[in-house]
């Protein structure tokens, strides 16, 4: 990075002032009726860019002066060729032999626009920063002399991946189409999930320099409009140069700092996004990143996945008992085992403690250091296998739990009980469908580890109610974490630990305030 | 969404876990010695009382829908009373508090940690206990609505082993002796329900305090059904007679459970743990209700500082009785006082006809 100060404002648009009057507020830069001055202004603007082209041509029989803009790579040329130079330098001419041409060179745009532009999307921009943005996201700007503005048509066509099944969220019954890193594309995918026109997508720019497109989706008068209000304010509140990806919004947006656990949602399923949003949520999709954030997102959410609804409820049910259920497991066993074996070995059964005490002999390190010594290996090998080329990955995941872990135990390094305890562990936390909490309970072990070796059980039962507590505490755009568990909302319960039959799934969320609560006519009502 | 507001939910499980937390391991031994074999029938004597208690304190608070015991008790009882009750009050719940954290160190220290010292189970508890009471009450109700469903099922499925041990005819005779231990009963019978003290201060924080007897009655149904199976199993497994010699009769009666097939043994650990979240409710309740009464007190518009004000106060109290006995008779001087303010507030409350209270 260079030292050089950079300016607040990096486009040097501003025209000398010729007045020198007005100090205060000055008027934003705008186009003059000068094509010539207008194509300097944006040269020296967008100066020093090989990628972007200047293309001077004539328009009308009367030779009206033109240009177009825009960036090579980020237009579709064939559309630009087609229905921008194509029309004006061709089919004009047969318009105006017809003798319907734009000839008045005041009149000259909007006769323009009205006969010959032949583009989908069209719109008139008069700021040069907003004409700068627009071809920078790979709109054509048409410059005619004596308009005082600029044609701005959609061309945005580039290369994009393809639709593809989302690679995180896997399922084995439901839509196989996942996000791409275009947030039209993105739009498009939920608007064709949930055709109701109170389907809101509201469009924003985030970023100084990066100026990425973001859109903040919901369903009027399903989603209380308190919480979009409260995710339009902090949206407002970000003021960065570059936003990466919905992961840096997210940890801009969310209410504690210092909670391990995610407040919002991540998603790359339509699917998923678009049943948040029948919920009373509010998605936030950001170009340039397949993943969705939904907000805001509750302790419960984690647990669930879309497919609990495609299934049968008894299945979905089962599967959500047992990926909470593992959770725990994921989180405690470590530190109950340490607490156990340490501390309480009375509790264990006879011959269970002893056969551990027996295997634990000669063992060099104590229990909750060689326990802390395997999760600390094990998240190692785990790193290590993400970070790895895939067909490498594999064989880290050997080398380092098959043959170390054997090799651990003939050595008689670490006692088998503790390999079996943290492979267990390691497989439960697997279980947690998303990604980001399952991270947050990896990271609680450590602590409770500590805990249960400094205090025992009372260390793993304080650290229980330590997390509780922060749990109850925590809240997310005004909804509690621990929601819809606590506070009791009864009514909400069916669709919580278990997921109820579809047609007893009446009810939107209470702890989201929506508008309209009621999501299915009961049997009755609807004439079963 | 309010902040601060509780519903009338949360205040019943709060009245039950309170009164669970504090008086649970050693209520059947406690009831036994003055009431003998028909201490249940004290109990549901002391739930009585509690009830009139609760009804007090709710008739009492419609007349200050938005005030807290220590704002309307001048209004209540004038000037000086008023300020002498808010210290007493004040310095009962401190003690309260106390006898919670001496408590429970005492028995983790007895039954789990023999070696660690007393002061760093105490401290761990208390520090932990300030965590949540920074986070006022809303997290505290939350809190007993997270542990309610841990601890019940826990509870249930060792009192439903019991059931196959227990013999009831230990039971009987009832009232061979008259009314008479019955009537010893009722003091130990109403102290373990100390719990619903709690209202006087969280009243006004409910969303609907018109709820708040209804509430609180529910929470001391939830408590006399927990204590009745208790105390009736107690003496069926042990009788009355030995009952008596018991300090932590509750931890004897899960340690008599026998099972064949047994998965753990010394189950009586697996209950302490559980305790452990119960005991922790009714400390930080106590707690907080010392540092927000004393910033009402002080016209503080946070409470927050004063959870650190109290801390020590509360740890220097709970660390000064030098053995079990000084612990036993702490426990007794709050019992005492708790019955005083008890009858104090029932007078008064009884008394708002006659002698109506002054717009506060």
């Amino acid at each position: 990075m260079s030292s050089r100060r950079v300016p607040k404002k990096p486009l040097p648009l501003r025209p000398a002032d010729p007045g020198g009057q007005t100090k205060k507020e000055e008027p934003p830069p705008v186009l003059t009726r000068d094509l010539a001055r207008n194509l300097e202004i944006l040269k020296q603007a967008l100066a020093e860019s090989s990628d972007v082209v200047f293309r001077e041509f004539a328009v009308g029989s009367r030779y009206l002066p033109a240009a177009v803009v825009f960036v090579d790579g980020l237009v579709d040329k064939q559309m630009l060729d087609r229905d921008l130079l194509e029309a004006l330098m061709l089919e004009l001419a047969l318009v105006e032999r017809a003798g319907a041409g734009c000839l008045e060179p005041e009149a000259a745009m909007a006769c323009l626009k009205q006969r010959a532009v032949t583009a989908g999307e069209v719109r008139e921009s008069r700021d040069l920063e907003d004409l700068i943005t627009f071809i920078l996201s790979g709109d054509t700007a048409f410059l005619v002399q004596g308009a005082g503005y600029a044609l701005v048509v959609n061309t945005r066509g580039w290369k994009m991946r393809g639709l593809e099944e989302p690679v995180n969220e896997p399922t084995i019954r439901g839509p196989k189409e996942g996000f791409s890193e275009t947030v039209r594309v993105n739009t498009a995918l939920v608007r064709r999930l949930v055709r109701d026109p109170r389907l809101k997508i509201e469009g924003m720019r985030l970023g100084r320099r990066s100026r990425t497109d973001c859109a903040v989706a919901f369903i009027e008068g399903v989603v209380n409009p308190d919480l979009v209000a409260e995710v339009r304010r902090r949206l407002a509140t970000i003021d960065i140069d570059f936003i990466m990806e919905t992961g840096d919004i997210e940890q801009m947006l969310e209410d504690s700092v210092l909670s391990p656990f995610p407040q919002m949602q991540h998603t790359e399923r339509p699917d998923k996004a678009a049943a948040a949003l029948m919920e009373g949520r509010v998605a936030i999709l950001v170009d340039g990143t397949p993943f969705a954030l939904l907000a805001p997102a509750t302790f419960s959410q984690f647990f669930q996945s879309p497919e609990d609804y495609y299934q049968r409820w008894e299945l979905a049910s089962f599967l959500r008992l047992l990926r909470v259920f593992a959770s725990y497991v994921a989180t405690f066993t470590p530190a109950i085992y340490v607490a156990l074996v340490s501390y309480h070995p009375g509790l264990l059964p006879t011959p269970l403690a002893l056969s551990i005490a027996a295997s634990r002999e000669g063992m060099p390190l104590p229990i909750m250091l060689e326990a802390l010594a395997m999760e600390f290996f094990f998240e190692v090998f785990r790193e290590a296998g993400t970070r790895l080329p895939r067909a490498v990955g594999q064989t880290v995941g050997i080398v380092g739990g098959l043959i170390i872990g054997q090799a651990a135990v003939m050595a008689r390094l670490v006692s088998p009980a503790t390999v079996i305890v943290v492979a267990l562990t390691a497989m439960a936390s697997f279980v947690i469908p998303a990604y980001d909490m399952a991270i947050a309970f990896r990271l609680l072990r450590f602590p409770l580890l500590f805990a249960a070796g400094i205090l025992g059980l009372f260390g793993v039962m304080l650290g229980f109610i330590i997390i509780n507590i922060h749990m109850v505490a925590l809240n997310t755009f005004g909804t509690v974490y621990l929601s819809t568990f606590v506070p009791y909302q009864p009514r909400a319960w069916k669709d919580l630990l278990i997921r109820g039959p579809a047609r007893t799934l009446r009810h939107r969320p209470e702890m989201l305030h929506p508008q309209d609560e009621v999501r299915q006519a009961s049997r009755k009502e609807s004439g079963w | 969404m309010v902040q601060d507001r509780i519903a009338s939910i949360q205040l019943t499980l709060l009245v039950a876990m309170t009164a669970i937390g504090t008086h649970y391991l050693a209520m059947p031994g406690f009831v036994a010695r003055a009431a003998g074999r028909d201490g249940w029938l004290s109990l549901l004597a002391g739930a009585a009382v509690a009830g009139l208690g609760v009804w007090a304190v709710a008739s009492i608070s419609r007349r200050f829908p938005d005030k807290t015991v220590v704002q309307y008790n001048p209004a209540l009882f004038g000037r000086i009373p008023g300020v002498f009750l808010n210290i007493w009050l004040l310095a009962h719940f401190t003690l309260a508090a106390a006898f919670g954290l001496r408590f429970f160190g005492d028995v983790l220290k007895l039954f789990l940690f023999d070696r660690t010292p007393l002061e760093v189970i105490m401290i761990a508890m208390l520090l932990t206990a300030a965590y949540a009471v920074r986070h006022g009450v809303n997290v505290l109700a939350r809190l007993a609505e997270v542990f309610f469903p841990v601890v019940i099922p826990f509870w249930g499925i060792t009192m439903f082993f019991l059931q196959m041990q227990v013999d009831y005819a230990n039971l009987l005779p009832v009232m061979d002796q008259g009314l008479k231990p019955v009537a010893r009963g009722i003091f130990p019978g109403y102290m373990v329900f100390q719990g619903y003290g709690l209202m006087l201060f969280i009243t006004p924080l409910l969303q609907d305090s018109s709820q708040a007897m209804r509430a609180a009655l529910g929470g001391i149904a939830i408590t006399l059904f927990i204590y009745l199976v208790t105390f009736t199993g107690a003496v069926g497994i042990f009788g009355a007679q030995h009952l008596t010699l018991l300090i932590y009769p509750v931890v004897d009666l899960v340690r008599a459970l026998t099972l064949p097939e047994m998965i753990i043994e010394r189950q009586e650990i697996l209950l302490l743990s559980v305790w452990i979240l119960v005991s922790f409710l009714a400390l930080a309740v106590a707690f907080y209700l010392v540092s927000f009464g004393a910033s009402q007190v002080l016209g503080l518009k946070e409470f927050s500082p004063m959870v650190y004000l109290v801390l020590p106060l509360v740890y220097l109290a709970a660390i000064l009785p030098p053995n079990a006995a000084q612990v036993i008779a702490l426990s007794r001087m709050l019992g005492g006082s708790f019955v005083l303010l008890s009858a104090i507030y029932i007078l008064r409350a009884g008394l708002l006809g006659l002698w109506p209270a002054r717009r506060a």
